[in-house]
C-alpha cells in the first residue's frame, strides 16, 4: 500500500480547480492526524539525511562513487535510529551510513560529524579535529555555531529547527544552497 | 488521471499515523515539510540513562528493567519526598509506615530494614551497613532539582556490587547549569505542616556554573488504627551546594554536599527486663550528617574517557535503642573505552572505607564491638559486544569485591539485546548477586519478641524472651536471577514495557531457633531467655511479571499504567522453628495509574490512582501480624502558573479513605497506623 503513496511523486501533476481543494482538505487532515507523533532523535537524523542534498563537497571529498557517504556520530548515538532506515538508501548514487566518530581512524572519512549534546563538554576538541577539513558540522548542543560548528539544531516552539554557520562552511571548503540557508532560522554570514 | 497531489493526499490521510511514524517513509519526505512537523519532545518515552551501562544510554537500548522517573513526573505527581515519588515505578513496593518512616524494596521482601536494594544519591551510597537497608526519612534533596531517578528492578550487581541484589535507585540531580537564578517555594497542609526551600543558582562564566540551596519542613503526625495519636510527627532542615565545571576541552568536574539536621518522634514497641517485660517507648530520636562528593572525568582520546570521584559522608542518629555515628570514604575510578569496532569495555576499581561507633548497648539491641572499621576493595568490568550492528548486543560484565565479613565475592552477568526493528526491543538477562552480611547479622543481638506466661507459644510459667544473636559467621545471601523484557514503541507517543523475572535465592537470613539456647538470665526478675540465630538458613523461589504502558493519547493528556506481580515462596532449611518475618514481605499485586490534562498553556490537572493488595505480614516469633487489607488511594493535584515564575499548586493525597495502613514495622514496631487523607497548598516561584 505504501509503495502505491510512493509512486505518486513520479506522476505528473494535471491541475483541476475542484480535485485541487480536495487534495487541500485531505492534506490539511492528514496534517492533523501527522502532528505530534515523531520523536526528536528521529527527526535530527531525518534533517541531517536531507540536508546532504543541499551541500556541495569538493569532488575529492566524495571519493568514488563505491565509497558511501559518511554521517560520523560523536557521543551517546541518540541518532542511531536512523541507521536502520538508510539500509537501502542512496543519494547521489552513494550509500550513506552511520558510524560511530570514535570508530573511524581518522574523521577524513566523514562527509558529516554530528556531535550529540552529551559530548558538550568535549566540544571544542572535536571542533579543532574537524577543523580545516570539508565535513559539515552538525550538533544539537547549545551555541554550537557560535562556537564554529556549521549547523546547530535549535528548537522553534515544538518544532525543529536550525542555525547556520555559513561563515565557517565556507572556510572548510563546503557550499551550503541559497535555500536550506533560506529554510534556517538565523545564519551567522 | 488523479492529480499527484490528491493521491499524496489520500495516501496521507489513510496511512497518516502509520506513515507519520517510522522514518522509513519520512524520509521521502521533502525538507519543508519535516519542518512544519511538531516534535515530541518528551525523551520520557525514551529516556537517556546512565545506570545500567554507566554510560548514556538509550532506554529502548538498554537489557535491564529499567524506569526513569523524570523531573516532570515529580512535579505533576505532587509527591513531597522522594519515596513517594517512587511509588509510579512497577516492580517497586513502597509502604509507609507512619509519618517518618518507610518500607522500601524491589521484586518482594519489604520491610523498614529491607536490604535488597542500592540507593544512591548523586553517585553515593546512602544504604546504612549497619542493618543493610535505608533510613529514608533522611534522604531528601529540592525536588525541584532532581533530574531523574533511574530505577532499575533486577541485580545491578555486576556494576554496583554488593546489595543491589533485587535493585538500584539511582536519584541524580540537575546539573548546576541547568538551575541558574532563584527558586522560592513554601506550602502549608493538613500533614504536611509546613515546607519550604530556597535555591540560588549562578552561570559564574561560559564554562561555570552553580548553586546553593536549603530547604525545612514540619510534618504532622499520624493516628494509629486505634485512633489515638502515634507521635510521629517530624521536622527537617537541610542545605547544600553544587558547582559544575566543564572546559569543552574535555574534560569536566562536579562538586557538590549537604547537611542536614532533624528530630522524629517516634513510638515503638519493646522488651524490657522486668515485668510487665513489654513497654510502649516515645521518644524524640535525633538524626544529623553532613557529606561531600567530587567528580572529575576527562577525555583521553575520542574512544576513551576516565572517570574518578571521591566522597566522604558522615551520619549521626540517636535514638534509644540505638545511638549511631558512621563515617564513609569512598574512592572510586572508572575507564570507559571503545575497543576495535564492536567492543564498548568499561572496567573499574574502588576502595571504600566505613567506620561506626555506637552508643551503648540496650536490652533490646547490642553489638559485640561497638565501634569497627571495614574497608571494601572492588573491580568491576564490563564489555558490551555488538554481534550484529545495531541489532544483537551481548553484554558480559562481572563485579569483584573483597569485604572484611566473608571475603572476595564475584557477581558475574550476562545480557543480551535484540533489536530486529527500531520498534521492538528483546532482552534477556542471567546474573547472580550477593547481599553481604549487615553488621547487625555479624556481631548484634536483638530481641525478637516477648511472649507472656502461660501463652500459645509459651506453656511456662515465666515470661520468654526471644533474642536473635549473630554468630559471626553469617555468608553472603545469594540471588540467582533470570529475566526476560519485551519493548514495544509502535509511535513515538505509546510504547510498552514488559518485564519477566524468575530469582532463586540461596543462603537467606533466618532467625534459626530450632537448636534453642535457654537460660534464666537473672535471679530478681525472673524469665527465661532463649537464644536463636541470625543464619543462613531460609532459601526462596520467586517470579513475577511488571508491565508498564505509556500513551500520548493527545497533546494534552497523557497517561501511565503500570502493573506489578510477584510470587514468592520462603522455605525453611531448618524446620519450623525457623523464622524470617524480618526479611518482610510484598504485596502479590500493585497497580498505578496516572493521567495528566494540561487543561489550559498554565493550568495543569493529575490524577494518580493506586491499587495495592493485601499483605500478610508475618509476626516475628509471636506469630502474626492481623493482614493489612488491600487498598486504593487516589492523589490529585491542580497547579496554575499564575504568572510569569510563579505557580501555585494544591494537591490532594489518599483522598479515598480517611485513612488507611499500608504496612507496620516488623521489629521493634509501632501500634499500626494509618496514613490519613491529606492536603496540601505551595507556592513556587522562579526568579
Amino acid at each position: 500500500m505504501l509503495t502505491l503513496c510512493r509512486h505518486t511523486k513520479r506522476q505528473r501533476e494535471p491541475h483541476g480547480g475542484w480535485r485541487s481543494i480536495v487534495s487541500l482538505v485531505l492534506l490539511l487532515s492528514a496534517g492533523a492526524a501527522f502532528a505530534q507523533v515523531i520523536d526528536e532523535d528521529a527527526m535530527k537524523g531525518l534533517y541531517i539525511y536531507k540536508f546532504i542534498k543541499f551541500v556541495e563537497w569538493p569532488a575529492t571529498r566524495l571519493g568514488p562513487a563505491e565509497d558511501p557517504f559518511h554521517i560520523c556520530v560523536a557521543g551517546d548515538e541518540r541518532i542511531n535510529a536512523l541507521a536502520k532506515e538508510l539500509d537501502q538508501k542512496s543519494i547521489r548514487g552513494k550509500k550513506v551510513v552511520l558510524v560511530n566518530l570514535a570508530k573511524q581512524s581518522s574523521s577524513k572519512d566523514c562527509q558529516i560529524v554530528f556531535v550529540s549534546v552529551s559530548e558538550t563538554w568535549r566540544l571544542k576538541d572535536i571542533l579543532a579535529q574537524v577543523s580545516e577539513q570539508p565535513t559539515l558540522t552538525v550538533s544539537d548542543a547549545p551555541n554550537f555555531v557560535k562556537h564554529g560548528g556549521m549547523v546547530g539544531f535549535v528548537f522553534d516552539g515544538d518544532h525543529l529547527s536550525f542555525e547556520i554557520n555559513q561563515a565557517a562552511a565556507l572556510r572548510a571548503q563546503l557550499s551550503i544552497s541559497a535555500q536550506l540557508l533560506s529554510l534556517a532560522k538565523a545564519v551567522i554570514r | 488521471m488523479i492529480p499527484r497531489s490528491l493521491m499524496m493526499g489520500v495516501c496521507l490521510a489513510l496511512f497518516a499515523p502509520a506513515f507519520a511514524l517510522h522514518a522509513a517513509e519520512a524520509t521521502e519526505v521533502d525538507l519543508e515539510h519535516l519542518m512544519r512537523q511538531e516534535v515530541n519532545r518528551d525523551e520520557r518515552m525514551d529516556a537517556t540513562i546512565t545506570s545500567v551501562g554507566k554510560r548514556n544510554q538509550k532506554l529502548s537500548e538498554t537489557a535491564a528493567a529499567v524506569y526513569v522517573i523524570a523531573q516532570e513526573d515529580i512535579h505533576r505527581s505532587g509527591v513531597t519526598s522522594i519515596p513517594d515519588a517512587l511509588r509510579m515505578v512497577p516492580g517497586l513496593d513502597v509502604a509507609r509506615i507512619d509519618s517518618n518512616k518507610w518500607a522500601i524494596s524491589s521484586r518482594g521482601f519489604n520491610s523498614r530494614f529491607a536490604n535488597k536494594l542500592l540507593v544512591l544519591m548523586d553517585g553515593r551510597e546512602v544504604y546504612s551497613p549497619t542493618f543493610g537497608g535505608v533510613y529514608w526519612e533522611v534522604q531528601d534533596t529540592p525536588l525541584h532539582d532532581i533530574d531523574r531517578i533511574e530505577v532499575i528492578r533486577g541485580p545491578g550487581a555486576s556494576l554496583w556490587g554488593a546489595n543491589a541484589v533485587n535493585g538500584v535507585i539511582n536519584i541524580i540531580t540537575k546539573s548546576a547549569n541547568d538551575t541558574a537564578g532563584g527558586r522560592l517555594t513554601a506550602g502549608a497542609g493538613t500533614f504536611e505542616k509546613n515546607f519550604g526551600s530556597f535555591r540560588y543558582g549562578q552561570q559564574f562564566d561560559e564554562n561555570t556554573a552553580g548553586r546553593v540551596w536549603a530547604q525545612g519542613f514540619n510534618r504532622g503526625s499520624f493516628n494509629t488504627e486505634q485512633g489515638g495519636n502515634n507521635h510521629d510527627n517530624w521536622d527537617m532542615a537541610r542545605a547544600g551546594f553544587r558547582l559544575d565545571r566543564d572546559t569543552q576541552h574535555g574534560s569536566a568536574m562536579t562538586l557538590l554536599g549537604g547537611a542536614y539536621s532533624g528530630t522524629i518522634n517516634q513510638q515503638m514497641s519493646i522488651a524490657a527486663p522486668a515485668s510487665p517485660y513489654r513497654a510502649l517507648l516515645r521518644e524524640q530520636a535525633a538524626a544529623s550528617g553532613f557529606n561531600v562528593l567530587g567528580r572529575w572525568k576527562k577525555a583521553l582520546s575520542l574512544a576513551s574517557e576516565i572517570n574518578l570521584q571521591a566522597y566522604y559522608d558522615h551520619t549521626y542518629r540517636r535514638e534509644t535503642l540505638l545511638t549511631e555515628e558512621r563515617d564513609t570514604f569512598d574512592l572510586e575510578l572508572q575507564h570507559r573505552l571503545l575497543w576495535g569496532d564492536y567492543q564498548r569495555i568499561a572496567w573499574g576499581a574502588g576502595y571504600r572505607l566505613t567506620e561506626d561507633r555506637y552508643g551503648a548497648d540496650t536490652f533490646n539491641l547490642a553489638f559485640r564491638n561497638s565501634s569497627a572499621g571495614k574497608q571494601l576493595f572492588s573491580l568491576f568490568v564490563q564489555d558490551e559486544i555488538e554481534l550484529l550492528p545495531n541489532t544483537l548486543t551481548l553484554t558480559l560484565g562481572s563485579k569483584f569485591q573483597h569485604n572484611d565479613f566473608t571475603g572476595f565475592e564475584g557477581q558475574p552477568s550476562l545480557r543480551l539485546l535484540w533489536q530486529p526493528r527500531n520498534e521492538h526491543t528483546f532482552w534477556g538477562a542471567i546474573s547472580r548477586a550477593v547481599r553481604t552480611p549487615s553488621r547487625a547479622d555479624e556481631n548484634s543481638a536483638f530481641v525478637t519478641s516477648v511472649l507472656s506466661p502461660s501463652n500459645r507459644l509459651n506453656p511456662s510459667g515465666l515470661p520468654v524472651v526471644a533474642m536473635a544473636n549473630g554468630t559471626g559467621r553469617f555468608a553472603a545471601e545469594e540471588l540467582l536471577a533470570y529475566e526476560l523484557g519485551y519493548r514495544f514503541t509502535p509511535r513515538a507517543d505509546l510504547s510498552v514495557d514488559l518485564a519477566l523475572f524468575y530469582n532463586d535465592y540461596q543462603n537467606l537470613r533466618g532467625i534459626d531457633f530450632s537448636k534453642p539456647n535457654i537460660q534464666s538470665p537473672s535471679v530478681s526478675a525472673p524469665y527465661v531467655q532463649v537464644d536463636g540465630r541470625v543464619a543462613n538458613s531460609m532459601k526462596a523461589q520467586s517470579y513475577g511479571a511488571e508491565w508498564l504502558v505509556n500513551w500520548q493519547a493527545m497533546p494534552w493528556w497523557k497517561m501511565e499504567l503500570a502493573y506489578s506481580y510477584i510470587h514468592l515462596r520462603m522455605e525453611s532449611l531448618r524446620g519450623p522453628l525457623n523464622f524470617s518475618a524480618e526479611n518482610g514481605v510484598t504485596p502479590q499485586q500493585q497497580v498505578s495509574f496516572r493521567s495528566g490534562f494540561d487543561l489550559a498553556p498554565q493550568v495543569d490537572l493529575d490524577f494518580w490512582l493506586r491499587y495495592v493488595d493485601r499483605l500478610p505480614l508475618n509476626g516475628t516469633v509471636t506469630g502474626d501480624y492481623p493482614i493489612v487489607p488491600a487498598y486504593v488511594t487516589l492523589d490529585m493535584r491542580l497547579g496554575w502558573r499564575a504568572y510569569r515564575g510563579l505557580e501555585l499548586s494544591v494537591v490532594g493525597q489518599n483522598l479515598l479513605d480517611s485513612r488507611h495502613a499500608e504496612t507496620q514495622q516488623e521489629l521493634f514496631a509501632s501500634p499500626r497506623t494509618g496514613i490519613p487523607r491529606g492536603v496540601y497548598f505551595k507556592l513556587d516561584w522562579q526568579f
